[in-house]
């Protein structure tokens, strides 16, 4: 089985088509083996990406390094449908694509989060040990989510190292009645359908300042969901970003809106939105125009909620959000009973 | 060895990682990444000339679990 893309140029297509992360934010530490790995590409691909126009900088003996999520980007907009990022993106969508009831109706699953098996991807110099690493818990509070086994986590939003668990996931099939909320809900997906805003991979320090990110053009689902939650509180309305994993293949880094109506929270998820809206035929991922409507105040059964309402970072490193080679595995895995 | 560690195998990033992965080891426990898991993915559909369903993607847990889908849509594993 051969798992290098067919064409040498094949990634250079994508340079021009993403903004690269801002100068003062990106952080040239990946070699070009990981990103190949990263990819799914081989290192002459990746190597090619330099003199197309890919910002790098390169190490004391003079290989390439570049932006982690600059490459993540190069690997979603190559146009291949073959790479990780790509591939990644049409696995963790293909859920939209079941019958209605299967989006909300009660689901367990049982939920791994690991720290990383190695930090061979580190920058040269990091220790070699793996670091410490804090995760942001589940919210066993909020609606929809149950706790199995008369399981407890502890008080805090964070805990070291990873958690187990076994959770069941009940959704919500409703929707938002006001017209105001609407409004404001199709200026950010329609600016995101409208490619005035791009749809891409976001480095964890521009989602901070998530106005700066949409000023600049980008939004991931970290950046669309707290800008749309400001432009709710904005209007009076109590509106929160929520960040926590989508589950399926894995457990995914995924973040969603909420807002207050009719006495519960109902959720607003931007990115699932425009993309279930528009599809995209190259990345494999079906138009649904009803899923895209659920996305408009219904509630996932694979959307696990963790500990935070302002969508802040779900693993860290010695107190900072980590970097890509600290992140933690996640497993994810319907429950099965007998 | 059989197919769906021969899959499992070659859709890690290092492959002397296989070796410590018994044939029932949790996938995400075992430290397998994300990235391992969508071309174990990719590299099922590929094997069965079919794309995955949601539940067939949610249930590549482990190498048991690929021999399972690979014995259930009658390939030989």
């Amino acid at each position: 089985m051969t798992v290098e893309l067919a064409q040498p140029e094949a990634l250079v297509h994508a340079v021009g088509r993403f903004r690269t992360a801002p100068k003062d934010i990106a952080r040239y530490d990946t070699g070009v083996d990981t990103a190949a790995r990263a990819l799914r590409a081989t290192p002459d691909q990746v190597g090619r990406l330099a003199a197309a126009g890919l910002p790098h900088s390169r190490d004391t003996e003079g290989a390439l390094l570049f932006d982690y999520d600059d490459l993540m980007n190069v690997g979603m907009f190559c146009g291949t449908g073959q790479t990780v990022p790509e591939l990644g993106l049409r696995f963790l969508m293909r859920f939209a694509a079941t019958a209605r009831p299967s989006w909300f109706e009660p689901r367990s699953w049982e939920v791994g989060v690991h720290p990383a098996r190695t930090a061979a991807g580190a920058p040269q110099g990091s220790a070699a040990r793996l670091p410490e690493v804090s995760v942001r818990l589940p919210d066993d509070q909020a609606p929809g989510v149950e706790l199995l086994d008369g399981q407890r986590l502890p008080d805090g939003p964070l805990a070291e190292g990873g958690y187990e668990i076994a959770v069941r996931l009940t959704g919500a099939d409703r929707t938002v009645h006001d017209p105001a909320v609407r409004a404001v809900w199709d200026e950010v997906v329609n600016t995101l359908a409208a490619r005035d805003v791009l749809y891409q991979t976001v480095p964890e320090a521009l989602r901070e300042d998530h106005h700066r990110a949409w000023g600049l053009g980008v939004a991931d689902c970290v950046v669309a969901s707290r800008l749309l939650t400001d432009m709710l509180l904005e209007r009076g309305y109590q509106a929160r970003a929520r960040r926590g994993y989508l589950l399926g293949l894995f457990g995914s880094d995924h973040a969603w809106c909420e807002v207050f109506e009719d006495g519960v929270y109902k959720s607003l998820d931007p990115v699932f939105g425009f993309v279930s809206k528009l599809g995209d035929r190259t990345r494999g991922v079906a138009e649904s125009p009803e899923f895209a409507e659920a996305c408009f105040g219904g509630r996932f059964n694979r959307l696990l909620p963790c500990r935070t309402e302002s969508a802040q970072p779900l693993v860290y490193f010695a107190d900072a959000p980590a970097p890509y080679w600290a992140m933690a595995g996640v497993g994810a895995r319907p429950r099965r009973t007998a | 060895m059989s197919t769906a560690r021969t899959l499992v195998g070659a859709s890690l990033d290092t492959a002397a990682f296989l070796d410590r992965l018994t044939d029932d080891s949790d996938f995400a426990r075992a430290g397998v990444n994300s990235g391992e898991l969508i071309k174990l993915a990719l590299a099922c559909e590929e094997y069965l000339g079919r794309a995955l369903d949601d539940e067939e993607l949610a249930d590549l847990t482990s190498i048991n679990a690929v021999a399972e889908l690979i014995s259930a849509a009658g390939k030989e594993n």
